[in-house]
Formats: structure tokens, C-alpha cells, sequence
């Protein structure tokens, strides 16, 4: 409401805001009509309902005379009580004496009925050529009172004084009791603002710069606060994926192991072709070329590991999900043996790489397959078997599913197992399968679990496949072409 | 060490590929043949027992441990001299490759001299 302005209609002044409450110092009675002709002009052709007290020498014939010549249609607004032009001494000094209480009620009033009656608000104008010494004190007091009276109120009210009936003292009282006031001087009308308004002016230019300095402080802040987030994020996934790996770090030794064995086997099959009794180079060569294999299997579980311990920044890049599914699967082999649990691999002979970041998508796989991991650790009366599957969805999807045949999904809590730190393991710590959602949402897929048929849980995503156009001709999976120590048997149990 | 020359079969049964040829490499520089299994149940599946001279199992192994592979094959009448490899040697699998009756319980990797003495006391046995 207090953003809505009206048009004065007194070019110095221009537009005013409802709730304005000010004041006109003037010589002539031509001066006076001058200024209120255009302000009742403005109200009218504003829809708003106006009230013009007239005190002598103007009378309301006068008044009205000035208007008609201003305001054509006049005779309608008259018509229609669009306007109303009164006398001082009907509307101050009814009853012979002013009354503060009386007339502020009596704009009350009318206000009322104007917006009753649908106008916008309403304009006042009254003149103070009847103000008498005696009643000088009591009319400040009620010019100073209209100030919070026209306050929040579709309201405006200009008041008139002749500059002739005013000294110095009841101009600084008029002055001091309106927000602004207009005089003529050296021919054109100013606007002489109080030491309150300018000081107020001051005030809100002051606190905007203030505020605006702490929009920008706050907004800097918060940008700090949201990288720190993402730091703390990413520390966090790195965390619970060094966790994740911890509680598999015996099997991952052991995926290291079972190549450094060959190396060393193989280095003393190769030493014994090299002896003087046994020499046979060409067997020779053929143990060496064994060795330097296994140890670079070796090397590839260990560049494995290192890709998920790694703290990197965010990097997104063409990526194969079936090399990512290999890659965690070379790391977790010696943990599904230990737990007797088995593999079913159905992975899509062709599948577009999708665009994301490898480090994050090999923890969201190593997330889904401990967790199916662990949702078969108590189950006795069936085949441990995990299944994993990749196919392109729809046209330009990858769809991932992991299926376990563990104790299935509550119900009740399914709705909750992307939360963070909700979990059903007595050891769980509630972040895996957040982590998953997190990543997902990263990548502008979709992630859901289901009941698995007969038994357990399936989870699949879905992820967009990089579109052809961006698509990089660099071979983008060097860890699907490394892929090694996996035996032939994972798929096949 | 020369090369012993015998036509004797060494089966060998290991889930890890590279380990897997590792020995069987070694086993045929000993001057033996040698066959290798990726699991016990391929080894029995394919009915090379009769054939074998020795076995030497993976313990751990998907399906089948290199242990109820040789239960199996004591419990069918087919037993033939096992040495169990294993990667995770402690003293509870000692104890029970002794109980069963194995020629030897070797971690891996395992000397070449060791896993070559173990073949020839089995031979010895044949």
C-alpha cells in the first residue's frame, strides 16, 4: 500500500505516495487557486474522491468558478459527490469553535464512505485564513496528529496558509507539523523540506547502503558457506568410501596378492629355464612374460584402489558404467568369495558411456554392491547370488540394476533408505545409499528400490547417456581395457 | 635340480587365473604334466581324478572350498594325495589338512622347492 502513488498534479512536487501530509504558504488568492486547481484535477481524474475547505476571502463560487474552467466534466464529478467544496466554517468551526477530535473524526468519515463507495482514497485541501491566535496552539497539535492519522490510510491532505497571517514562529510550527511545504518564491514554486524529513531522507538512504552492503556481505558469506559445504560433502563421501573399503580391506589385500604370488612363482619358474642344467630360453621368456603380465594385474588393483581414495575435484567425463561395475567388482572379488556370495554379470554388450564423474560413479556401484554385500550376510537357506545388469534405457539412457536375494525392503522404511543416516545394519552408518542418491541427482538420473522376485531387493538407476554431440572420440575407459583378475568363474557359479 | 622325467598328471584346481598358471607353469618345469581346473567342481565334472597322480587345490574357492573337494573325494572312494595352497594360512587349516589326510598345507606363493618335494614324496606314495 505504501508503494502506491498518486499524481499531485503540482509539477515541483510530481507524484506522492498515500498517507502524504503537507503544506502551501501563499500570497494571492490567484497563487492558492493556481495550486489547487491542478491538485483537486489530478484526484479527480485519479478516481479519488477530494474535499476542498475554502476559508474567506476565496468563497466556494469562486472556487468552483476556477474549477469548471480547469475540469470539463465537473458538473458530473458534482453530480456523482466526487467532490465536495465546503467552508471553513462548516468544517473546522462548526458549533462556532475547532474541535480537534471532531474534525479528525469527520476525515475519518469520510474516508470511510469513499472507499465504501469504491474511489481510490481521498484529497483534501483546507485553507487556515480563519485561524485565530487563540485557536493557533490546538490546530498544531491537530496538524502534528493528522501526520500519524493519515499514516497507512489511503489518505492525502494539503493544508493552506496564507502568508500574510504568519510570522515567523507559526511558519516553523507550520513547517515543523508537515512533512514538506511549498512556498512561492522569486516567482516559481519550491519545496522547502524539514531539517526531520531531510534528516529522515538521510536516515533511509543510510540504512539502504547498509543493508545493501549486507546483502552483499551475507551473499558472499553464504557462497562461502555453500563451497565449504561441497567440501564438506565431497570429504564426506570420500570418508564413508574409505570406510566402505576398510571393511573390505582384507579382500583387497588379497586382490593384490593373488598376482604378486604368480609374479613370484613365475620369477622362479623363469630362473629355473635360465640354469645351465635346464636352460630352455624360449620357456624362459614365456614365465617372463607372465611375470611382467601378473605384475601389471597388480598394478591395476592397486591404480583401482588409489581412483577411489583419491581426494580430485568433481570431473566429468565420458564414462563406460560396465568398466565402472568391472572395476569394482576386480576390488571385491576375494570379499564375495570369503562370503561365499556369487555374481550374476549381465552386462549390455554395447552401452553408451555416460557423462559424469568416475570417481563418484565407482562409488556409487561399490555403495549398491555392499549393500546387496549385506543384505545376504545373514541369509542360510538360498544361493548368495548378486545380479547386476546394464542396458540402454528408452533412447538415450543407461539403466543400472542390482539385485540381491538378502531379507528384502521393509515396507514401512523403504521410503527412507535414501536418507541420510537411516539404516537398518547394526554397523551401518546410514550414508551408503544416501550417498547413491546424491550422486544420482548429481548426474540427472533417477534412483529406485523395489522388492526383489522371490527375494531380497532390486535397486536400479538410470543415468543419461551422453549425447552423441559431445560425445569424445578419446577412448574413455581405460579401466574397462585393464580389467583382468576377475576369474571366469564370477559369472558362472 | 634336474628335470625329473615322469608322465605322471598333477591336477591343479585354482579359481585365480594368474596363480593358476603360475603353478601349472611351474609344475611342468618340474618335467610333470599338468592339468589346471578354475574350480573343484570343474575338476570333478570333467572326471580327471582317475587320472591324477596328485592334486594340488586353491582352499577358497567359489562353489566348492579346496576342503569339501577333498572330503568329496574321500567320501566317493576316489581319494588322491592333495596338497592344499592357500593364501591365508593359519594354524586351524593346518589342523584340518593334517586331519583329512593332505600331503601338505603350503601358503602362497609357495617355494619351488617345497611345492617340488611335496610332488615327489607323492610320488613315492604312488
Amino acid at each position: 500500500m505504501a508503494t502506491e502513488t498518486r499524481k499531485t498534479g503540482i509539477d515541483v512536487v510530481g507524484d506522492m505516495p498515500w498517507g502524504t501530509h503537507f503544506c502551501l504558504f501563499y500570497d494571492t488568492k490567484e497563487d492558492l487557486l493556481d495550486m489547487l486547481i491542478s491538485y483537486c484535477k489530478a484526484g479527480l481524474e485519479s478516481e479519488e474522491f477530494c474535499l476542498w475547505v475554502v476559508a474567506e476571502p476565496l468563497t466556494i463560487e469562486e472556487a468552483l468558478d476556477a474549477l469548471k474552467d480547469a475540469v470539463p466534466d465537473l458538473d458530473r464529478y458534482l453530480a456523482d459527490c466526487s467532490i465536495e467544496i465546503v467552508s471553513a466554517c462548516d468544517w473546522y468551526l462548526l458549533g462556532g469553535t475547532f474541535d480537534l477530535k471532531r474534525v479528525t473524526g469527520a476525515w475519518h468519515e469520510k474516508l470511510a464512505r469513499a472507499s465504501a463507495k469504491g474511489y481510490a482514497g481521498v484529497r483534501v485541501t483546507g485553507d487556515t485564513a480563519w485561524l485565530e491566535k487563540k485557536d493557533w496552539k490546538d490546530f498544531c497539535e491537530y496538524e502534528e496528529g493528522l501526520n500519524e492519522a493519515v499514516a497507512n490510510q489511503h489518505l492525502a491532505v494539503l493544508c493552506t496558509y496564507p502568508l500574510a497571517a504568519c510570522g515567523a514562529a507559526e511558519i516553523l510550527d507550520v513547517v515543523r507539523t508537515h512533512q514538506f511545504a511549498l512556498a512561492r518564491r522569486h516567482g516559481s514554486w519550491d519545496i522547502i523540506e524539514t531539517a526531520g524529513l531531510k534528516q529522515a531522507k538521510a536516515e533511509i538512504k543510510r540504512l539502504n547502503e547498509g543493508l545493501e552492503q549486507r546483502v552483499v556481505e551475507r551473499t558472499s558469506q553464504l557462497m562461502l558457506a555453500s563451497e565449504a559445504l561441497r567440501e564438506a560433502q565431497a570429504d564426506l563421501a570420500r570418508v564413508t568410501r574409505l570406510m566402505t573399503m576398510g571393511q573390505v580391506t582384507a579382500s583387497i589385500a588379497h586382490e593384490i596378492f593373488q598376482p604378486l604370488s604368480a609374479v613370484v612363482t613365475n620369477g622362479n619358474t623363469c630362473l629355473h629355464w635360465l640354469e645351465d642344467g635346464s636352460l630352455d630360453l624360449g620357456k624362459a621368456r614365456s614365465a617372463a612374460s607372465r611375470t611382467v603380465r601378473d605384475a601389471e594385474r597388480a598394478n591395476d588393483i592397486i591404480r583401482r584402489i588409489r581412483a577411489l581414495i583419491i581426494r580430485s575435484e568433481t570431473q566429468k567425463v565420458d564414462v563406460d558404467m560396465n568398466g565402472v561395475i568391472r572395476d569394482i567388482l576386480a576390488l571385491m572379488h576375494s570379499e564375495l568369495l570369503k562370503r561365499q556370495m556369487s555374481v550374476s554379470l549381465a552386462l549390455a554388450a554395447t552401452l553408451p558411456p555416460v557423462f559424469g564423474d568416475r570417481v563418484q560413479l565407482q562409488q556409487l556401484m561399490l555403495n549398491l554392491i555392499m549393500n546387496g554385500i549385506e543384505a545376504m550376510a545373514p541369509v542360510a537357506d538360498r544361493p548368495k547370488e548378486l545380479t547386476i545388469e546394464t542396458r540402454v534405457e528408452g533412447t538415450d539412457h543407461v539403466l543400472v540394476l542390482v539385485r540381491d536375494v538378502g531379507e528384502g525392503l521393509d515396507p514401512d522404511k523403504v521410503d527412507r533408505i535414501f536418507d541420510p543416516f537411516f539404516t537398518t545394519k547394526p554397523e551401518g552408518t546410514g550414508m551408503g545409499l544416501a550417498i547413491c542418491r546424491s550422486v544420482i541427482e548429481a548426474h540427472d538420473g533417477c534412483i529406485w528400490a523395489s522388492p526383489g522376485v522371490p527375494h531380497g531387493a532390486m535397486f536400479q538407476f538410470t543415468l543419461p547417456a551422453t549425447a552423441v554431440s559431445q560425445r569424445t572420440y578419446s577412448q574413455s575407459s581405460s579401466a574397462a581395457a585393464g580389467f583382468a583378475d576377475v576369474p571366469e568363474t564370477i559369472g558362472s557359479i | 635340480m634336474g628335470r625329473v622325467e615322469n608322465t605322471a598328471l598333477i591336477s591343479i584346481a585354482d579359481d585365480g587365473e594368474s596363480f593358476r598358471t603360475a603353478v601349472r607353469d611351474m609344475v611342468e618345469s618340474f618335467g610333470f604334466t599338468a592339468t589346471a581346473f578354475t574350480s573343484g567342481v570343474k575338476f570333478l565334472g570333467l572326471d580327471r581324478v582317475q587320472d591324477s597322480a596328485c592334486l594340488i587345490a586353491d582352499l577358497r574357492m567359489p562353489g566348492m572350498s579346496g576342503f569339501e573337494l577333498h572330503d568329496r573325494l574321500v567320501a566317493t572312494g576316489r581319494s588322491i594325495p592333495t596338497t592344499f595352497l592357500t593364501a591365508f594360512p593359519d594354524a586351524k587349516g593346518n589342523d584340518r589338512a593334517a586331519k583329512a589326510g593332505a600331503v601338505a598345507y603350503l601358503s602362497k606363493p609357495c617355494h619351488r622347492d617345497d611345492l617340488l618335494a611335496r610332488i615327489r614324496s607323492t610320488a613315492r606314495r604312488l
